[in-house]
C-alpha cells in the first residue's frame, strides 16, 4: 500500500517537473516576447503624440468610477490626484459602498459636496444609493452614497450614474499618473475594435508623491513589499503585455482599466463575484465570440497606475487569497468557454492556461514540495540531482524575475538609483526562497474555499501627497 | 519496488546526461543573471548619459531656436549626428505647438534655412517600421507645406498600419484640398481606424486649409464630398462633425443640403444637427426647431443641445422637460440654463412650480449647477 503510493507519489514528482519546466519556458518565452511589443507600443504613443491628443478634440469623454469603502485614509488624496489629470472631458463618479467609517464625511468636508434629488437611471441592478451629491468646488466630480453591496456592485452604480460612452474603473487608494488616462483612452480611437485597455499597476511603497506626481520611485523598504513589487514588474509587463500582443488578455486590473460602455452594458455590467476584474474581461471576450463582432482587449505599459500594496504579510494573504478564489471563481462560471474553438485563442490557449497554471498551480507545486519531503523521509531522494534542481528552479526564477526588472529599467528606467535595483535584484533572487511557497500555500487554501465571498480588506495607509512649489 | 522504480528514473537521468544537462544549464543561468544585471547598470549609467547630452543640446538649440527667430544672419551651429538633427526637430516642434500664425511662419523659415526636413527625410528608407514612424511624426509636425509630396510619395509605397496612420495624420495637419481624396481613399482601405480618427484627420485638414486662406476651396471641397455618390456615408457623417469642430460656417448650406437628402438614416441627422450647432449654422432654426419633435429620441436630444443655437427656442426647449427620454430632459434643461436669462426665468418661474416632480428636480438641480 505506501509502495503504490510513494509509486503514485514518484509519477507525480514526474508531472511537477513537466509543469516546473511548462511554467518557467513560458515565462520565459514571455519575457522575451515583451522585450520586442513593449517598446513598440512606446514608440507609437510618442510624447508628441500624446500631447497631440491632450490639447486636440482627438479623444472620447471618459467617466471615473471609483468604488470606496472604507477608504478614510486615502480617499481625499487620491480623488484630489484624479480631479487634475490631463484629459480634456471626463468625470469622476466616486461610489461609497456604505462604508462605516468617515470616508463620506471626508469627502463632503473636503469637495463641499451638496445633495441634489437628482433622477438616476437604473439600467444594471444594485442595492439602492441613499444620496446622490454634487461638489461646489469642481463640476467635475459626483458622489452616489449607496448601501453596501461590494465592489461590483458599487461600481454598476457608478456606471448608471456615468454620462459618457467610455469608462474607467480606478480603485480609490490608487493614483493615476498625469497621462494615464489618455494613454489609456487613445486605443479607443485608433482602433474601433478596441472594447478594453488596462495599465500597468506599479507600487507606490516606498515612493514620493509631490504635487500628485510620483516623483522618486525607489524600492519599498519592507521585503514583504519588495516581494511584491518584482511580482508586479514580471507579472504586468511580461504576463500581460506578451497576452495582450496575442489577443489573449483575461485580466484587467481592477485598480485601473477603460471599457466601451456598451459593451458593458450590453452584458449587464458587473457580476457579483470577489475577481470582479478578471470575470468582466473574460465576459467581454465571450459576449464579442457570441456576437462574431472583431475586438481586441489591450495592455498598455505605458498608461501607470501607482497603488499601495500590503505593507505586512497577514494583508498580503488575505488579498492573495481574495485574487485566487476570484480566479476560480471566474474559471468555473465561464468553463463553457474552456478548450472551445469558437472563442478563438481565449478558449484554446488562455483560459486553459490559467486553468492548469494558475488556478491548479498552487495544488501542484504544494504536492510537489510535500513529495520531496516525504521522498526525503524515505531516503530516496538523490542529493546531486536534489541540489542540481533546486539551483535550478531558484536559478531559472531569479533569472525570469531579473527579466522583468531589466525590461522596467530598459524601457522606463523608474528606479534612480542602482542602490534601488540591486536591493530588487536581491528580493528577485530570494522570492523564491519562502515568499512563493507562502503564496502557493495560501492560493491553495484559496483553491478549496473558492466559494467564500469575503472580501478581507487589506490594512490601508495614509498618502503623504507632499505639496511643493514646482522648481522652475 | 519503489527504490527499483526510483533507481531506474536516476539511472534513466544519467543516462541521458540529465547531470551534465541540468549543470550547463545552471551555469548558463546563472552567466544570463551575472549578464542581464550588467546589462541593467551599463544601460541605466549609458542611456542617462545620452538623456543627459540630449537635454543640454536641447537647450542649446532652444536659445539658438529663439534668439534666430527673424533674423536670416543669425549664427546656428548647425548638428552633426543624426540624434542631435531629432533633438533640432523636436525642438523646433515643440516652440510651433499651440504657437499663434505669426511666429509659426517665423519658425517655419527657421526650419527649411536649417534644412530639418532633408535630415529627416533619409529615414523614411528605414527597413525598420519605428525610425520610419517617429520620421513621419516630425516631418508631419514641421507643418511645412514642401514636405507634402514626400509624404504622399511614401504613403504609395508604405505597407506598415501603423505608419501609414501616421502618415495620414501629417499629411492632414498640411494638407491641400486635393489631400482629402486621398486621405479618404486611403481610410477605405484600414477597416479598423475609428470614426474619431476619421474626423480627427478632416478636422486637421480643414484647419489647414483655413491656415493657407482656402476656405472657399474648403467649403467647395465639403460640398463636392457631400453630394458625391461615391463617398460612403460614415465618412460623410465624419467630414459633417470636423466641420463642426472646427466651427466651418461656410460649409453650413452644404451640411444643410445633406441633411435634406439624409433624413431618413438618424445618424446623419445627429452629426449635421451637432455640426449646426456647434457652428451656429441654422441660426433661423429651419432644421434644428422641427427636429426636436422628432420620433428617434437621440435625434431629439442632440436638436435640444443645438436649439442653443437658434434664438427664441427656450418656450419649445421647456416643453421638452416633459419629453419621454431622460437623455432630451437633460440636454433641454442645460440648453435652457445656456440661454441666460431668459431660460433660467423660465426654469425658475415654471420648472421649479411644475406638477411633474422629474421638471421640478432637474430645474432645481440646473439653476443650483450652472
Amino acid at each position: 500500500m505506501l509502495d503504490t503510493f510513494i509509486l503514485l507519489l514518484l509519477m507525480w514528482q514526474l508531472l511537477t517537473l513537466g509543469f516546473f519546466i511548462a511554467i518557467n519556458s513560458y515565462y520565459s518565452f514571455f519575457t522575451l516576447l515583451a522585450l520586442i511589443t513593449i517598446p513598440r507600443q512606446l514608440t507609437l504613443a510618442s510624447h508628441h503624440h500624446i500631447n497631440n491628443l491632450v490639447v486636440g478634440s482627438y479623444y472620447r469623454p471618459i467617466s471615473i468610477i471609483v468604488p470606496a469603502y472604507n477608504e478614510e485614509l486615502s480617499i481625499i488624496t487620491s480623488i484630489s490626484l484624479l480631479l487634475g489629470l490631463k484629459y480634456p472631458e471626463y468625470e469622476l463618479v466616486v461610489v461609497n459602498d456604505g462604508s462605516n467609517d468617515r470616508t463620506l464625511q471626508r469627502l463632503i468636508e473636503a469637495f463641499r459636496l451638496v445633495p441634489v434629488p437628482r433622477p438616476f437611471q437604473a439600467r444594471l441592478e444594485h442595492e439602492p444609493v441613499v444620496h446622490e451629491y454634487v461638489s461646489l468646488m469642481s463640476d467635475q466630480l459626483r458622489v452616489i452614497d449607496k448601501r453596501n453591496g461590494g465592489k461590483s456592485d458599487a461600481l454598476n452604480a457608478g456606471l448608471n450614474a456615468s454620462r459618457y460612452p467610455l469608462f474607467c474603473c480606478v480603485d480609490a487608494d490608487s493614483i493615476l499618473e498625469p497621462n494615464a488616462l489618455m494613454r489609456a483612452a487613445k486605443m479607443f480611437v485608433q482602433d474601433r475594435r478596441v472594447v478594453a485597455t488596462g495599465g500597468v499597476v506599479r507600487i507606490l511603497n516606498g515612493c514620493n508623491l509631490t504635487n500628485g506626481k510620483v516623483t522618486d520611485v525607489h524600492a519599498p523598504g519592507k521585503w514583504v513589499e519588495r516581494f511584491q513589487a518584482i511580482e508586479y514588474l514580471r507579472g504586468f509587463l511580461v504576463g500581460r503585455s506578451s497576452w495582450s500582443a496575442l489577443n489573449g488578455l483575461l485580466i484587467i486590473s481592477g485598480a485601473f482599466g477603460v471599457f466601451r460602455k456598451d459593451v458593458v452594458m450590453a452584458i449587464n455590467g458587473y457580476r457579483k463575484t470577489v475577481g470582479e476584474d478578471m470575470d468582466l474581461v473574460v465576459r467581454l471576450h465571450r459576449y464579442c465570440c457570441d456576437q462574431k463582432m472583431p475586438y481586441r482587449v489591450c495592455f498598455l505599459p505605458d498608461a501607470v497606475c501607482w497603488t499601495q500594496a500590503p505593507a505586512d504579510w497577514h494583508s498580503l494573504l488575505v488579498q492573495r487569497n481574495r485574487w485566487h478564489r476570484g480566479l476560480v471563481e471566474t474559471l468555473l462560471y465561464n468553463r463553457s468557454m474552456m478548450g472551445n474553438p469558437r472563442y478563438g485563442l481565449v478558449g484554446l490557449v488562455a483560459l486553459p492556461y490559467f486553468l492548469l497554471f494558475e488556478a491548479f498551480g498552487p495544488a501542484i507545486e504544494f504536492v510537489g514540495y510535500a513529495g520531496f519531503v516525504l521522498f526525503f523521509y524515505f531516503e530516496l531522494v538523490n542529493c546531486e540531482f536534489a541540489l542540481l534542481f533546486l539551483s535550478l528552479a531558484v536559478l531559472w526564477g531569479a533569472w525570469l524575475n531579473l527579466g522583468g526588472l531589466l525590461l522596467d529599467n530598459v524601457v522606463f528606467r523608474r528606479y534612480a538609483r542602482v542602490k534601488d535595483l540591486m536591493i530588487l535584484s536581491v528580493a528577485g533572487l530570494f522570492e523564491f526562497a519562502g515568499y512563493r511557497q507562502l503564496i502557493a500555500v495560501e492560493r491553495l487554501i484559496a483553491t478549496v474555499t473558492f466559494w467564500r465571498s469575503s472580501w478581507g480588506k487589506p490594512k490601508r495607509h495614509e498618502m503623504n501627497n507632499e505639496n511643493r512649489k514646482a522648481a522652475y | 519496488m519503489v527504490v527499483a522504480v526510483n533507481e531506474y528514473v536516476y539511472q534513466l537521468f544519467v543516462q541521458m546526461h540529465g547531470r551534465q544537462f541540468l549543470l550547463a544549464i545552471t551555469y548558463f543561468l546563472g552567466g544570463a543573471i551575472v549578464i542581464l544585471w550588467m546589462i541593467m547598470v551599463v544601460h541605466k549609467f549609458l542611456l542617462e548619459r545620452q538623456e543627459q547630452r540630449q537635454l543640454q543640446c536641447k537647450s542649446r538649440y532652444l536659445a539658438d531656436c529663439l534668439s534666430c527667430l527673424g533674423d536670416v544672419t543669425c549664427d546656428f551651429s548647425l548638428p552633426s549626428k543624426s540624434w542631435e538633427w531629432k533633438v533640432l526637430a523636436d525642438v523646433l516642434i515643440y516652440l510651433e505647438e499651440g504657437t499663434l500664425a505669426e511666429r509659426r511662419m517665423s519658425l517655419q523659415q527657421l526650419s527649411r534655412r536649417l534644412k530639418v526636413s532633408e535630415h529627416l527625410v533619409p529615414q523614411l528608407q528605414s527597413r525598420f517600421w519605428r525610425p520610419r514612424l517617429e520620421s513621419v511624426e516630425r516631418l508631419g509636425l514641421l507643418r511645412l507645406p514642401e514636405n507634402l509630396p514626400v509624404l504622399r510619395a511614401h504613403l504609395l509605397r508604405e505597407q506598415d498600419l501603423h505608419v501609414v496612420t501616421k502618415l495620414l495624420w501629417s499629411i492632414s495637419l498640411v494638407g491641400e484640398p486635393s489631400d482629402l481624396k486621398l486621405i479618404m481613399s486611403h481610410l477605405g482601405r484600414q477597416p479598423v481606424i475609428s470614426s474619431k480618427f476619421n474626423e480627427h484627420l478632416f478636422q486637421n485638414l480643414l484647419e489647414s486649409l483655413l491656415m493657407q486662406n482656402l476656405s472657399s476651396e474648403a467649403a467647395l471641397l465639403c460640398e463636392q464630398m457631400l453630394c458625391s455618390e461615391l463617398v460612403p456615408a460614415i465618412f460623410k457623417r465624419d467630414l459633417i462633425e470636423a466641420c463642426g469642430g472646427c466651427r466651418f460656417l461656410l460649409a453650413s448650406p452644404a451640411i444643410v443640403n445633406y441633411f435634406q437628402y439624409a433624413q431618413h438614416d438618424p445618424g446623419c441627422v445627429i452629426s449635421c444637427l451637432r455640426a449646426l450647432g456647434e457652428m451656429g449654422g441654422d441660426p433661423d432654426g429651419r432644421l434644428i426647431l422641427p427636429a426636436l419633435g422628432h420620433a428617434d429620441w437621440r435625434v431629439r436630444a442632440v436638436a435640444a443641445r443645438a436649439a442653443v443655437s437658434v434664438s427664441g427656442a427656450y418656450r419649445r426647449l421647456f416643453e421638452l422637460l416633459g419629453d419621454a427620454s431622460y437623455q432630451v430632459r437633460m440636454n433641454a434643461a442645460s440648453a435652457l440654463v445656456a440661454f441666460g436669462a431668459e431660460g433660467r426665468a423660465l426654469l425658475e418661474e415654471s420648472g421649479l412650480a411644475s406638477q411633474d416632480r422629474f421638471v421640478r428636480d432637474i430645474s432645481f438641480y440646473m439653476l443650483r449647477e450652472y
